[in-house]
């Protein structure tokens, strides 16, 4: 039986893709593996390799602009049958997207056809083809029982097929349920689906909220000597091969606090809190949204950060952030942060704090916001220094006041006598 | 404790039914001198009336116990092999069923068909052929097919006080299966599934002979993989109820069916279930059954039957 091919879902982000090239001749055999098409997305090209083995038949031309999930080619038993389908079918660039009878079909196509390189980032649904779910008759009745959203889930049954372990382990997981829209008379701008990434935000922050005992203190560091320190290294930009950020350096004090006050690096894990060695930075990233007004995010992760100097902590974590950006994001980018950092300079006003949400399962967020100029007392003298406000979320569960206090006076003095960074 | 052949607890309901009730007579080809041993002396005991041999002539046999039912009888007819209650099709298949509805409910036809049939013995088509499913397929009629010796005494004597005709083959490749069987008389009701062997991973429906593959394979998997095995025993009717519970617990099931795969009796019970219990399922059900084609002669029948190999590689299918 000919199997369908769709174009795969290669990244988070990825919407459509066009067939740069195929890399195999129309009617050639193609084994399972063998490079098969170079598909590109907004910014980037994969060579994608074939999931499935047959003799090709093109569906989708070089050049074609293609919706995921929708057909770009069919993998045919026999020579015969390839025969029968292009007599049948003629007409290039036909969809079978819409029809019964190759839905599954479609399923399983869109299911295999993830590049080993890429494992599907939280959120996305591996389920799914043409809007469709795929998932057994009972795993759809414990998700409706249970008002959970089927399209939150990857299948982990045949072809991805969501089945009764998937619900189960979701539920375990805690994945709350979708609330309904409150509909009133007010007339409707723009509908957005609790769905993908929205409802894994929406899943993650309530629980957040609502299953620890977080709380926000503020700090105010004098970054004047910060930002001297870095004009010296934005001076060589061309040797060092990067324009360093405070970023950088807020990252590189969060190191030499965190080495001072190891518990702030630390993530509940069951009845446990796990205080880890290596620091793993999640960086919150925004990302644009399905519609012109809502966004995304995700908390993308600089592993091992107290091995990296400044530079490199710099490079590493602008590579981290394009790729999740473009979608490339693999689920290595996008889990396990032991700590975060998040910028909180867009929601508080310059100068002030805010209250950032604690990304679980951390113990610890350090959110820096916009510095500005300010009129302090050094020495009993008015001076302009650049004050840069610090919030501090912390999960009191784990963490006490007094640990609390001493990391951000770790923090607050490496951020001050930035020198102390070589420490 | 009494062991008995599965062919021989045939002969002992039989028997015992004769001798409790004298409308019960036996009509077919070759049974007073016994092709196989469910007829053997029984001509001794109760005389050539009541064991009946008939020349090559399957509508004139099955008339002689279609006319007797309906003068209130309770015949068996013997057809020695399944294939040859096609030769009279319309009388076996339609009118038998539908005698009772026809006809006002007046008169209710009491009466018993059985054959042997069955592959693995290689004896070809017409003697191997399946046909439970084809009778299942007429309105009126019971169909039920015992897998070990305990249900086939039970099973039979049931049958034979069935008010209904009733078809009860028999699989040859169970006859020498021995158990316990009691020797006082027992009736097990023809609609009632038998749950062989407790799982909780997958449920197995097989009978008569694919029953045994499927316990020894419930057994070579236990540890890894906790197989359900199910006796549906009747066909018509069918225990859906037991089905669904065993579903309700496993959410996945293979039915193994030695009859032709297509419109047959694991078809219907597909589609029972998908309508009744479409909710319990997490996989696909999954069928083993003998492909479309005419049984093949010789060794050629091992490629085409469900075997062991076969229902493994589906259990192994439904619980991926």
């Amino acid at each position: 039986m000919a199997i369908p091919y769709v174009m795969p879902k290669l990244a988070m982000a990825m919407n459509e893709g066009t067939i740069n090239e195929w890399l195999v001749q129309e009617g050639d055999f193609v084994a399972k593996a063998q490079p098969l098409a170079s598909i590109e997305t907004e910014k980037v090209a994969y060579d994608v390799e074939s999931p499935e083995e047959g003799y090709i038949r093109f569906v989708a031309q070089p050049g074609d602009i293609v919706p995921c999930g929708e057909l770009v080619a069919t993998f045919c038993e026999s020579e015969a049958e390839l025969a029968e389908i292009s007599a049948a079918a003629p007409i290039v660039g036909a969809t079978l997207a819409n029809t019964a009878a190759t839905e599954d079909a479609l399923a399983t196509a869109s299911a295999a056809a993830v590049p080993a390189s890429a494992a599907p980032a939280p959120g996305v649904t591996a389920s799914s083809a043409g809007g469709r779910i795929i998932a057994s008759p009972l795993a759809k009745k414990i998700a409706a029982d249970n008002a959970l959203d089927l399209r939150t889930l990857a299948g982990s049954g045949p072809q991805g097929r969501i089945v009764k372990r998937d619900v189960l382990a979701a539920l375990e997981r805690g994945v709350p349920a979708a609330a309904p829209f409150a509909s009133g008379a007010a007339r409707e701008l723009a509908r957005i689906p609790m769905a993908g990434m929205r409802k894994t935000i929406a899943g993650r922050m309530t629980q957040s909220l609502q299953s620890t005992a977080q709380l926000s203190s503020g700090w105010e560091s004098d970054i004047t000597d910060l930002l001297a320190a870095r004009k010296k290294f934005v001076s060589r930009e061309q040797q060092l091969g990067t324009r360093v950020s405070v970023n950088a350096f807020i990252v590189k004090a969060m190191v030499y606090a965190i080495r001072r006050v190891p518990i702030a690096n630390s993530c509940q894990e069951g009845d446990d809190i796990v205080i880890y060695d290596n620091i793993n930075m999640g960086v919150a990233v925004s990302l644009p949204g399905v519609s012109e007004y809502d966004s995304g995010l995700v908390v993308a992760v600089l592993r091992n950060v107290e091995r990296m100097g400044l530079v490199d902590i710099d490079r590493e974590m602008k590579a981290l952030v394009e790729r999740v950006r473009n979608g490339q994001g693999t689920a290595d980018d996008l889990s396990g942060a032991t700590i975060t950092l998040s910028s909180t300079a867009g929601i508080a006003p310059p100068g002030l704090m805010s209250t950032p949400v604690l990304n679980l399962p951390n113990a610890a967020l350090v959110g820096p916001s916009t510095a500005v100029e300010k009129a302090v007392v050094r020495d009993g003298e008015l001076v302009v220094r650049t004050m840069m406000p610090v919030s501090f979320t912390f999960d009191h569960r784990m963490l006490d006041g007094e640990p609390a206090a001493r990391f951000m006076n770790a923090l607050h003095e490496a951020l001050e006598n930035p020198e102390l960074m070589l420490a | 404790m009494r062991e008995l052949t599965y062919i021989n607890a045939i002969r002992e309901a039989i028997q015992q039914e004769m001798r409790a009730d004298e409308t019960v007579f036996m009509v077919g080809q070759d049974i007073r001198g016994g092709v196989y041993p469910h007829t053997k002396d029984l001509v001794d005991e109760f005389g050539e009336d009541r064991i009946v041999d008939t020349p090559l002539a399957e509508t004139g046999m099955f008339g002689t116990a279609y006319g007797a039912a309906l003068e209130g009888f309770r015949p068996i007819v013997d057809f020695m092999f399944g294939s040859c209650a096609f030769v009279n099709f319309n009388e076996t298949s339609i009118m038998a069923g539908q005698q009772y509805f026809m006809h006002g409910a007046k008169h209710p036809l009491p009466l018993v068909m059985t054959a042997a049939v069955g592959m693995g013995k290689r004896i070809g088509n017409d003697h191997a052929m399946f046909i439970h499913s084809t009778f299942c397929r007429q309105p009126g009629i019971k169909v039920a097919m015992a897998s070990t010796p305990y249900d086939a005494k039970g099973m039979f004597a049931q049958a034979i006080r069935d008010n209904n005709p009733v078809m009860i083959p028999w699989h040859t490749g169970v006859m020498q299966k021995r158990e316990h069987v009691p020797e006082e008389p027992y009736y097990i009701p023809l609609g009632v599934a038998d749950v062989k062997r407790e799982g909780s991973d997958v449920t197995v429906l097989a009978n008569s002979e694919q029953l045994y593959n499927a316990l020894e394979l419930a057994e070579e998997l236990a540890g890894e993989i906790s197989v359900e095995v199910i006796d549906p025993r009747s066909f018509v009717p069918f225990d859906l109820d037991t089905v669904l519970k065993s579903l309700a617990k496993t959410n996945r099931i293979v039915i193994v069916d030695e009859d032709w795969e297509s419109c047959g009796m694991a078809s219907t019970i597909s589609a029972r279930i998908v309508e009744h219990g479409f909710d319990l399922l997490d996989a696909p059900i999954r069928r083993v059954c003998l492909p479309n084609i005419p049984i093949p002669g010789g060794y050629m029948e091992d490629y085409t039957r469900p075997t062991k190999e076969k229902i493994e590689a589906a259990i192994r299918d439904v619980c991926a």
